[in-house]
């Protein structure tokens, strides 16, 4: 099936390229750094004698066809020397480079590196690339340089509240996100309870968060994209680096296996304030472990000739929160959980203007809850496992043309809440079987420079969801089983499609000033469901079924973008409109019958969010940094909850604004500070109590009717650099999170207390996670 | 599902441990305060209705106080069985609830169970005498015991609690208007009690029930357990106790543990958590339930608030256009003692 999509493709395309053939010839090839032979992405390579040029892709690979002619091209990179070579092209050329590093630049030098205007010239609206530099360089909560948390620094990225590295774009929930790692989806990417991301900043090469006018390439998630590229290895020489901090430390190694052709990387992180303190409090009597986490990264790259390579990369991470009692009870409980991610990709160049990639792709969450009590024992498994074939070709026929186009197989297993008891003599297990689901998509886009001011990016993805057997399913009316369905591996319990046309457009008003407009529609066959705003482990996804429907988003966006002096500052005001249909909530009646599916505890309804966000940022210089700030509204209507009134969502948020400062003293020293500030978190509140048998029982007002304060926060950081030569590098970073200590709203809860006198006391408290947190972290790389 | 809540508290609770915490005041609109019923029917016994308000706002109340305020008088309670004639229910003091009503309300908890033999002392004598004894003792809280909280009773005892009977009940009062209806199930599921000695400690125990589980999954249990003399109390963490069937369904005849309940001030020990002390005398009160019932208790015991882990969660009532229960208990008394 592989084979035959591919060669379609290829066939295609070379009926398309033959036509052009007689015009133009092509220059292509790799661009790498030359001291890690790492591909370089979205690499520059511009042609000065026609003012126009392109980018490379992910895996570093460029295409430009031109007129027969002698051309100067430019290729550059950010903090990477620039290459001009003169190329005459009279037939189809191989050119393939690796850039050196570059001087030092100040503020007065312009920095020949990156396409500067990117964010003006590109069609692609709403787009946040982020610098792995940038996020090891900021303050860092507990000393853990975290991707999702600098991502909740730009406009229309919000985060759920303190501690919590969820991502909440433009109103939409952690689980509409589309994340992936090497093309491999991760699942729940949050370590200790949502409070870091399972993402290791010195494995990462490169980070993208689309949160409008998602390519057609993308699909299965309404909300965003955020696509991470891992680092290849070091193709060079051998490397090691690392880092030691507080509570967790973090090893990295990389180097040649066969020089200049094969690498590898493994980057490991794991927490050891557990095994430090955990006997201590044994000792002490206390039930409650100090919860730990590591993770794993492992990719190699092979170069099997000159037209092919091989990437196989891979995920493991698990997270323990456990509680043991030492006494007569036994009374013990842990939690267990997990991402597991594997990605087999092969790169095919088939010519200067054909580049394809198809990837294997696995990826396996799990979540075991496990309880003990004397001789009785409960353990509880969900999760979900995909294997899943994904593929595409790029063509550029021309300069001013890119064309892609794929496919997309994913198969999914589900566990549900499956149980497995031990009670006394007695065994009992669940009678809810696994599901399975088969995704399917299609994509066709293609970018061009229709104009000299008009560019556009348009694209059409079709998609498919089968939810099938080989599994039984049992239909409730309340407690009573009514029906069982039984159904094979080919049955499917619903079938849907589709059509999600996909579209970016930019108008370039000068050389600093565009407007760009996108849209998109977007479906979204599997969901995860919470009870909370942070990603708990027991978070369950669950797939598209004869009950539950796929979600649609759609949302359209409009932007201007406008640099300054030499695009030394950019900025930015965008606004969007998302609409959201079928979207998934749990009803306020969490009632369960253990045998019921869990979707029979949902309920339906719509979303929409609006907002507006503005950003400006000081891109050179000693001196750098950001503004952005967002007004936004998020709300739900469901007619299952509080009677069908429109309700806000838990993680509206009205105002949101971030100020990054960072500025480098000299060569040792370096200095940044962060400054957030968001309006009040929703709560439901508590309107009334009533009294029974001796309990105070509440009720609740309105869902998310009643704001917290504000949130704010200052962090500040200082980087000292010990060492820096081509053989070694440290540094000290030193971070203070939360500066002023504000007590900032974690959640609020009634605290009530009975007295043996017959009084009860009924007062409100906030509980605040984190006051002042200062850090020291040690860097190292040899 | 309801183990992932349990675990959820705990992480809660973990959170409020490890964190800093200040008081806050919130400004928050009260909402109506609606008529809050809590009445039940036990199996040969007669119905027992307290009618209620709610009340809002943070401070310290006296429960006393607190109950006798909110309490609503001179309400019309009506009573039927298997959608007969409906019964009219008589309004009375504590002091003039029979023995076994009597019981029923301080298991409740509502009342101090201390206040019982006072209570026993002045059952049969006229209001004025009852006043006056409280008078001259100089008890305040028998004052307005006698004062203010009523409840209402069927003093002609046509109205039975048995298993297999539904029971409605009417409520009326100038803006009160309220309905709600229940089940009572038949006996069914305990057999007796058993216990071994805790694997770490010799002086504590873990007591076991031998039950006979029925086949069906709408079957629903709630449990409290009694040290000695002192109050019941539900046992309600771990799933201790309130069960559904769905688990056990079909399994024939099984042995569970049974978790020890706690009052609201007693000191926890985690590590001897559910287990008893060699020498007490346990009594457990197993109550076959309706699914309504079921449904108001789960909801009642699993509001973790609206926090990071959990979502605000509404008490599931059977009572049209008010707030509470209105419950039948088939209940059985199983004692063992631990010698």
């Amino acid at each position: 099936m592989l084979q035959k999509l591919t060669s379609f493709f290829v066939v295609l395309l070379f009926f398309c390229s033959s036509l052009q053939a007689q015009n133009q010839f092509t220059i292509s090839g790799y661009l790498k750094d030359a001291s890690t032979g790492e591909d370089l992405y979205a690499a520059n390579v511009y042609v000065k004698e026609i003012l126009k040029g392109t980018t490379t892709n992910v895996y570093g690979f460029y295409s430009l066809s031109l007129k027969p002619g002698t051309y100067t091209m430019v290729f550059s990179y950010l903090g990477l020397q620039e290459v001009e070579r003169l190329v005459t092209l009279d037939k189809d050329l191989t050119l393939s480079l690796e850039l050196s590093e570059g001087e030092v630049v100040t503020a007065e030098v312009i920095v020949t590196g990156e396409k500067q205007d990117r964010n003006v010239d590109d069609a692609q609206t709403s787009v946040v690339e982020l610098e792995i530099k940038t996020v090891k360089e900021l303050p860092a909560l507990l000393g853990e340089a975290d991707i999702f948390r600098t991502l909740q620094l730009m406009p229309g990225v919000a985060s759920a509240g303190e501690g919590n590295s969820g991502l909440y774009v433009r109103g939409g929930g952690p689980s509409q996100n589309l994340v992936l790692l090497d093309n491999a989806t991760v699942y729940n990417p949050g370590h200790l309870l949502g409070f870091f991301s399972v993402f290791n900043a010195d494995a990462i090469k490169s980070s993208t968060l689309i949160k409008g006018g998602i390519p057609a390439e993308y699909g299965g998630r309404i909300s965003s994209v955020l696509d991470i590229t891992m680092r290849e290895g070091n193709t060079k020489e051998y490397e090691f680096e690392g880092g030691v901090g507080f509570i967790s430390s973090r090893i990295t190694a990389q180097g040649p296996i066969i020089k200049d052709k094969a690498a590898f990387i493994i980057s490991g992180r794991f927490t050891y304030l557990s095994f430090l303190l955990n006997p201590l409090l044994k000792k002490s009597d206390t039930p409650i472990n100090i919860p730990w986490f590591f993770d794993i990264n492992g990719k190699m790259n092979f170069k099997l000739g000159e037209k092919d390579r091989l990437f196989i990369s891979a995920y493991f991470g698990r997270d323990r929160f456990s509680f043991s009692s030492s006494g007569g009870s036994g009374l013990s409980f842990e939690l267990p959980y997990g991402n597991a991610t594997t990605s087999i990709r092969w790169n095919h160049q088939f010519n200067g203007k054909v580049f394809m990639n198809n990837s294997f792709v696995f990826n396996d969450y799990v979540s075991k809850i496990r309880a003990g009590f004397q001789n009785n024992s409960f353990e509880l498994n969900s999760g979900i496992r995909d294997f899943g074939l994904k593929g595409s070709v790029e063509y550029f026929p021309k300069i001013t043309n890119k064309f892609k186009a794929g496919y997309e197989y994913i198969f999914h297993q589900f566990t549900p809440y499956v149980y497995e008891a031990q009670l006394e003599e007695n065994s009992f297990s669940s009678n809810i079987d696994v599901k399975y689901g088969h995704e399917f998509a299609l994509f066709v886009q293609d970018e061009i420079d229709a104009t000299t001011w008009l560019k556009i990016n348009a694209g059409l993805r079709g998609s498919m969801y089968a939810s099938t057997g080989p599994n039984e399913r049992i239909y409730f009316d309340g407690t009573q089983p009514v029906d069982t369905v039984k159904k094979g591996a080919f049955d499917s319990y619903a079938t849907y499609f589709g059509i999600e046309p996909r579209l970016n457009a930019r108008f370039k008003i000068d050389e600093e000033t565009s407007i760009k407009t996108g849209f998109n529609v977007n479906y979204q066959y599997i969901h995860s469901v919470s009870q909370s705003t942070t990603t708990l482990p027991t978070d369950l996804w669950v797939s598209s079924t004869d009950i539950v429907k796929p979600e649609i988003g759609t949302q359209v966006s409009l932007g201007v973008f406008r640099n300054f002096k030499n695009n030394m500052y950019e900025t930015s005001i965008e606004g969007y409109y998302k609409k959201t249909w079928n979207q998934v909530e749990y009803g306020n009646e969490p009632v369960v019958n253990a045998n019921e599916e869990i979707e029979d505890q949902f309920v339906f309804g719509t979303g929409q969010a609006y907002g507006a966000e503005f950003y400006v940022a000081k891109r050179r210089g000693n001196f750098t940094g950001w503004i952005g700030y967002t007004l936004a509204w998020t709300n739900r209507n469901f007619p299952d909850i509080d009677e069908g009134r429109t309700f806000y969502n838990k993680y509206d948020r009205r105002h949101d604004l971030s100020v990054v400062l960072q500025y480098k003293i000299n060569e040792r020293w370096s200095l940044n500070a962060t400054f957030v500030y968001g309006s009040g978190q929703t709560t439901t509140p508590v309107v009334n109590r009533y009294i029974i048998s001796g309990n105070i029982v509440n009720e609740y007002g309105d869902r998310n009717s009643y704001r917290l304060p504000a949130y704010h926060r200052l962090d500040l950081g200082a980087t000292y650099i010990l060492k820096d030569n081509e053989k070694r590098y440290s540094d000290l970073n030193i971070s203070i999170y939360n500066l002023y200590s504000r007590q900032n709203p974690y959640f609020i809860y009634d605290d009530v207390n009975f007295s043996s006198s017959g009084n009860v006391s009924i007062n409100a408290k906030q509980v605040s996670l984190f006051p002042i947190l200062p850090t020291v972290t040690w860097n190292f790389k040899y | 599902m309801k183990v992932v809540l349990y675990i959820v508290s705990i992480l809660s609770v973990a959170i409020i441990i490890s964190s800093c915490e200040k008081d806050v005041i919130l400004d928050i609109t009260p909402g109506a305060e609606d008529a809050v019923v809590e009445a039940w029917i036990y199996n040969n016994s007669g119905p027992l209705v307290m009618l209620s308000k709610q009340f809002s706002g943070y401070g310290t109340f006296n429960t006393a106080t607190l109950t006798d305020e909110l309490n609503v008088k001179n309400a019309v309670v009506l009573v039927s069985e298997n959608n007969g004639s409906p019964i009219q229910l008589a309004q009375k003091s504590i002091f003039d609830l029979p023995i076994d009503l009597l019981e029923q309300v301080l298991d409740a908890n509502r009342f101090p169970r201390a206040a019982a033999p006072a209570i026993a002392l002045l059952s049969g004598f006229t209001l004025e005498q009852q006043l006056s004894f409280a008078q001259s003792t100089e008890d305040t809280a028998l004052i307005r015991l006698l004062n203010n909280f009523n409840f209402y009773i069927d003093t002609s005892n046509t109205i039975i609690g048995q298993g297999g009977a539904s029971y409605q009940l009417q409520i009326s009062k100038e803006d009160i208007a309220l309905f709600a209806e229940t089940t009572m199930p038949i006996s069914q599921g305990i057999n007796f009690l058993s216990y071994t000695i805790a694997d770490d400690n010799p002086n504590l125990a873990q007591v076991k029930m031998n039950l006979t589980v029925p086949n069906n999954y709408d079957a629903f249990v709630l449990l409290a357990t009694s040290r000695n003399q002192d109050p019941f109390y539900i046992p309600d963490y771990l799933g201790g106790g309130l069960s559904d069937n769905g688990i056990y369904a079909g399994s024939g005849t099984i042995t569970l543990p049974l978790l020890r309940g706690y009052g609201d001030n007693e000191d926890v020990e985690i590590a001897d958590l559910g287990l008893f002390e060699l020498g007490d005398t346990v009594t457990l009160k197993w109550q076959n339930i309706d699914e309504a019932t079921y449904n108001f208790w789960f909801s009642v015991f699993n509001d973790g608030g609206d926090t990071p882990f959990s979502t605000a969660t509404k008490i599931q009532s059977n009572v049209e256009n008010g707030f509470g229960i209105w419950a039948a208990y088939n209940t059985t008394y199983t004692t063992i003692i631990l010698d």
